[in-house]
Formats: C-alpha cells, structure tokens, sequence
C-alpha cells in the first residue's frame, strides 16, 4: 500500500435537480481498489464527476494524488484513467484512431502497451467503435484508460450490461493493474458482487450521503447473519443489530459480531446483502 | 491539442461525407448545367456558404456519442477543446473556399458566361457568411446544444443573406464590395476573435452532464 492517498474527499457537497450530495467525505490510499455501491441516483456518478471537476462543486475539498482538484485538474488528468458506462468514443472510430488521437493527447502515452492490450483482450483494431459489441467497447474504453500509465482509474459503472465471463475478465485487468502500489482504482456500480470480489474498501452511498465508508474484510468480520425466533432476537442488545427483519416463520438480523453473546451461530453476511438491508429494510 | 484536431478531422472524414458529396454535386452541376442555366457558375457560391455548419455538426456528434462528456476526463483546458472546434472550421472553410475559388478560375476560362471578379466577391461574401454563422453558432451550440444551436444557425444564416442582398446590395451594391473587402477580412476576424472568447468563457462555466 502507498503512503499517499489516491484520492482524499472532505466535506464535499454539491447540489443540484432535486438532489444534494451531502457533505462527503471519502478517502481511498494508494494501491486499493474502492467500491462505491449505491442505488441509481445515489450520487455515485455525481461523485466521480466532482473528483474530475466536470461539475462545479458547492463546498468541501478534493485531493487527487495529493493535488488539489480544481487547481491542478488538467496535470491530474495525466495521471488519471476513467471509464464510464456508455464509453464516449466516437462511434465512426476504430481502436488504431482512437490510438493515434490518444497519443496526441497524453504526454506518456504508451502505444506498445495499448496494442498489446488490446491484442490480449480480443478487441478488434479496424472495427468502428459503434460496431463493437459493448463488452468490447468497454474493454476498448479500459485499455485506453491504462495505457498512458495511469496511477488512478475511476470506473463508473463500468461492468453494468457486460456478460458475467466480460465482467471477469475486466476484474482481472483491475486486479494486476493494483498489484503496483501506486496504482489504485475506484469503481461504482451497483452490481455489488462485483465489488466484493475485488475491493479492499467499500463505500455505501444512499441518496447522496455515504451511509458507510469500511475495509471490505474489517466489514465482513465485523458483520454476520443470525436466524432466530423473533424472542431471541428480542433477547439481543439493540446496539448490536444493524438490522432485522421478523417474519411469521421468524427473525433474521444482521448483527455486530462482537456485540452479540458468544456462542450464538453467526452466518457470513455478503456485501450486497449488507447493502440493501442498511439502505432499504428497518434501520435501526 | 494535436489529439483533439486529429479526432476532428477523422469524425469529419467519416461522418461528414454528405458536406463533400453535396460540394462535388454543386461543383459539378456548375458545369455540367452550363449549357441549359445561365447562371449555373452561381451552384459555385453554395459549397462556402453551407461549409461554415460543419463545425455545429461536429459538436451535435460529439454530444450523441457521448465525447462531449468523454472528453471531460481528458487532459486539456477548456480554451484547447474551444479552440479545436474553431480552427478546425476555419481550416474547413478556407479549404472549400479555395476549391472553390479553383473551380470557379477552371469555370470562367473554359466555360465563360461570368466575370471571375464578380463571381469571385460572392464566393468571397459566402466565406464571410460562413465565419459568421459560425462565430455566433458556436458560443449558441456550447451554451444550448447543438440541436437548438442548429436551429439559430439557420436562422443566422437566412438574416445574414438577407441583409446582404437587401442592405449591402441596396446602398452599396455588391460589385463595389471589393473596394471594402480588407474592412470586411478585419471585422469577420475579430468577430471570430471575440466568438471564441465568449466561447471559452462558456465552456469553463458548464457542468458537464448525462
């Protein structure tokens, strides 16, 4: 892990059609891969948007690779690679252009590494980018992301509509890609199975507030699934459930490990699992 | 910016065909029509005046693949993805003018019917029009859209054609226009000038969505 932070976010907030992002704040060290889970208009892309400095902000501070966001944006994009789900290469473009167009954009620029990425991932180079199919133009919009040695990626939703064996295969990328520990990744999505496979930090977004920003193993161990009677549940120190759900047939909570009394069976509890009951069900 | 001009000239090659097609045709029909219309070397003046809208199709391109907001995650300042749009238009226009002006010279020597000066000051008066169609398209196109900008576009273009023959004709008469031809050169520069600071100004100002 690198000692600098790749990104660090306080008090961000912004506020726009109906919706507000409230005072964020967010920090992902060098050499991780963030997982930012939220619903559809949770504030994930609006997010991503503030670190590049494509909206304007209406307070707090964004610091990329330890430079200021709104100072330094145009140095930063150097050193920053982004996909988004629709890509925005031009459709009448093949691979070779958007190349040539890259390497007169990007002062390190590595034409060599582009093309063999590109060979590795089976994205045809003569094909125009409208005719890709949309795992190929996600993995084109990827390999143009990494190839001008990128310290930063910022995925946003990037492997939502991929096939299950495309999605694997963008993983994988990512996870040699952080293997150097300069480099680091954040990736929202809402395909939260995604994430857990991959990210060593999860953030939780819900309706423009981050609802909880942990290590993903710290979460997991700190977190299980109990199935009980609904008296048993009742039994329980409230401070310890995160949240439950009482049925006719019975109780099911997920729980703070530490918090309950030893003995009891704990199931493992997923991250997505995790998400959708403290963002939907009855919080307590 | 060697990257966003390049970009330009790909798109335009790929997605603009119709503006070369439709300027061959008009070249073409101004000799092949010579026989049957008078004043078919007047197909010449169309090429230059419809050429100034290719910058506001670039931009209605890059909005419907997304590069408008792809291009926000690039390294470059908002006066270098200005600056692209309008250089690029301007490189456009002054080739189709010059085509234009050659087709016009081949026209008058081999085929007649016109003075090549005559002739000359309207093509040069399309050119005129074309930049500024586009000095007032463009800031519209990044501040609204290019759809709606399109729609100013032709509405710019139909009043500039009507003040030209109505006013300019009228009280001046467009065969004298050479005689303040350098006047004109110097306004439509700086129109062009200022165009693309008001542009620059729009583009830092925008929040970039979708």
């Amino acid at each position: 892990m690198s000692n600098l932070n790749a990104i660090e976010i306080k008090g961000l907030t912004k506020s726009y059609n109906g919706f507000t992002l409230e005072n964020l704040d967010l920090t992902l060290p060098g050499g991780c891969i963030l997982g930012l889970i939220g619903e559809n208009g949770a504030g994930k892309s609006t997010t991503i948007k503030l670190i590049l400095d494509m909206i304007k902000r209406d307070g707090g501070s964004v610091k990329i690779l330890g430079r200021d966001n709104s100072a330094e944006i145009k140095m930063i994009k150097e050193d920053v690679g982004t996909v988004f789900d629709e890509v925005g290469i031009p459709e009448c473009l093949n691979a070779v252009q958007v190349g040539k167009i890259m390497r007169g954009t990007f002062k390190r620029w590595n034409p060599v590494f582009y093309k063999g990425l590109l060979e590795r991932l089976s994205v045809p180079i003569d094909k125009p980018f409208g005719k890709l199919s949309r795992g190929n133009k996600m993995k084109l919009g990827l390999a143009v992301a990494m190839s001008h040695n990128a310290k930063l990626l910022l995925l946003d939703e990037a492997t939502s509509g991929l096939d299950p064996v495309v999605r694997d295969d963008v993983l994988d990328i990512l996870n040699e890609f952080t293997r150097n520990e300069e480099h680091s990744v954040l990736m929202s999505s809402h395909i939260v199975s995604d994430l857990e496979k991959i990210c060593d930090y999860i953030a939780f977004l819900h309706k423009g507030k981050l609802i909880l920003f942990e290590e993903k193993d710290a979460l997991l161990a700190e977190y299980g699934v109990i199935h009980c009677t609904a008296e048993r549940l009742a039994e329980l120190d409230p401070a310890a459930i995160k949240h439950k759900k009482i049925t006719p047939y019975g109780a099911e909570a997920i729980v703070k490990r530490s918090a309950v009394p030893s003995g009891t069976e704990i199931s493992p509890v997923s991250i997505e699992e995790l998400f959708v009951q403290t963002t939907k069900g009855e919080v307590l | 910016m060697k990257g966003l001009m390049l970009k330009e000239l790909y798109v335009a090659l790929k997605s603009c065909k119709m503006y070369f097609i439709i300027d061959a045709m008009f070249i073409a029909m101004s000799f092949a029509l010579s026989g049957i219309l008078n004043d078919s070397i007047a197909f010449l003046m169309f090429p230059v005046m419809i050429s100034g809208e290719i910058s506001i199709s670039l931009l209605s391109f890059d909005e419907k693949s997304k590069w408008s907001k792809y291009s926000g995650t690039l390294p470059y300042s908002a006066a270098q993805m200005v600056s692209s749009k309008y250089l690029f238009s301007l490189a456009f226009v002054a080739i189709t003018t010059l085509v234009t002006f050659l087709a016009l010279i081949i026209h008058v020597n081999t085929i007649g019917g016109a003075e090549l000066s005559e002739v000359g000051s309207v093509i040069g008066g399309m050119c005129v029009i074309s930049l500024i169609v586009t000095s007032v398209g463009l800031p519209l196109c990044f501040r609204f859209g290019s759809e709606r900008g399109r729609i100013i576009f032709f509405m710019t273009i139909f009043i500039a054609a009507f003040l030209l023959v109505n006013f300019i004709d009228k009280f001046y008469g467009l065969g004298q226009i050479r005689h303040i031809v350098w006047i004109i050169i110097a306004a439509v520069a700086a129109l062009y000038a200022l165009s693309w600071f008001i542009s620059v100004a729009i583009y830092s100002r925008r929040e970039i969505t979708g």
